[in-house]
């Protein structure tokens, strides 16, 4: 794919994915072939912020879990009133890095 | 960094071996209604979360009162049946190397990820929660 393409994902994008992940994203976007672009642009991905937003007011019913798409984790941590309280504060200074993880997971899948 | 077996038969193993901790500590206190609360929300905002109560009908069903173990919070007959039912399917896992709860994990996953049983769980999570706040827990 054009080098300026792959720039401008990067770009729009880099703040859904953790820094080491960017440089394995480019290589497989440089490799990439040109049509692909149109599936690239229609993928969305989770802003960790707001994860971070919603796990800060929401987290003790787990909303934050369900939102990335860990429901069966999710469940557990609503059961246990937040694991007993500490789940949650864990989360807190975990979900960001989770959210990129999933963005990382979503876009490995889209372009296999 | 996706959820692999061993993650989640470890995550499955700890959690287990803290919700029994948990209950043998409360264990004394059951009746006294004087538990330690660490539920952030209820400390925070004074208003009981949808699990609250839980360790109060885990107790009384281990003291044998179902009808009472309901009445606290219908989440207690969830909680202790997987306190009952995943160390033994972990074991049996572990013990024939197959990941048979791995794939049940990953299949109720996307069970409720459908909206016809997602809607029902959240409102029944939600009827829950509405009747605990009712409740004062």
């Amino acid at each position: 794919m054009d080098a300026q393409k792959v720039d401008m994902f990067i770009m729009t994008n880099g703040k859904f994915f953790e820094s080491h992940h960017l440089i394995q994203i480019r290589d497989r976007l440089t490799a990439m072939d040109d049509n692909r672009w149109s599936i690239l642009q229609t993928l969305q991905f989770k802003d960790p912020t707001t994860s971070l937003i919603v796990s800060l007011l929401a987290g003790g019913f787990a909303i934050d879990r369900f939102i990335i798409g860990d429901t069966g984790l999710g469940i557990a941590k609503l059961l246990t009133c937040g694991g007993l309280g500490v789940w949650v504060i864990v989360d807190w200074f975990l979900i960001m890095g989770l959210t990129r993880e999933k963005n990382f997971i979503k876009i490995q899948q889209a372009l296999v | 960094m996706a959820l692999t077996r061993n993650k989640l038969y470890a995550f499955m193993g700890v959690g287990c071996g803290v919700g029994a901790t948990w209950l043998i500590y409360n264990y004394k206190s059951y009746n006294l209604n004087d538990g330690l609360t660490l539920c952030l929300v209820k400390n925070v905002t004074g208003i009981p979360c949808p699990s609250c109560g839980s360790t109060r009908a885990v107790e009384a069903l281990i003291h044998g009162n179902i009808i009472e173990s309901v009445l606290w919070n219908p989440f207690g007959l969830l909680l202790t049946s997987l306190l009952v039912i995943l160390p033994v399917w972990l074991l049996l896992d572990l013990s024939r190397r197959s990941d048979s709860l791995f794939n049940f994990y990953f299949w109720v996953e996307t069970m409720l990820k459908q909206k016809k049983y997602a809607i029902p769980a959240i409102a029944l999570a939600t009827a829950n929660w509405i009747w605990n706040i009712y409740k004062g827990l």
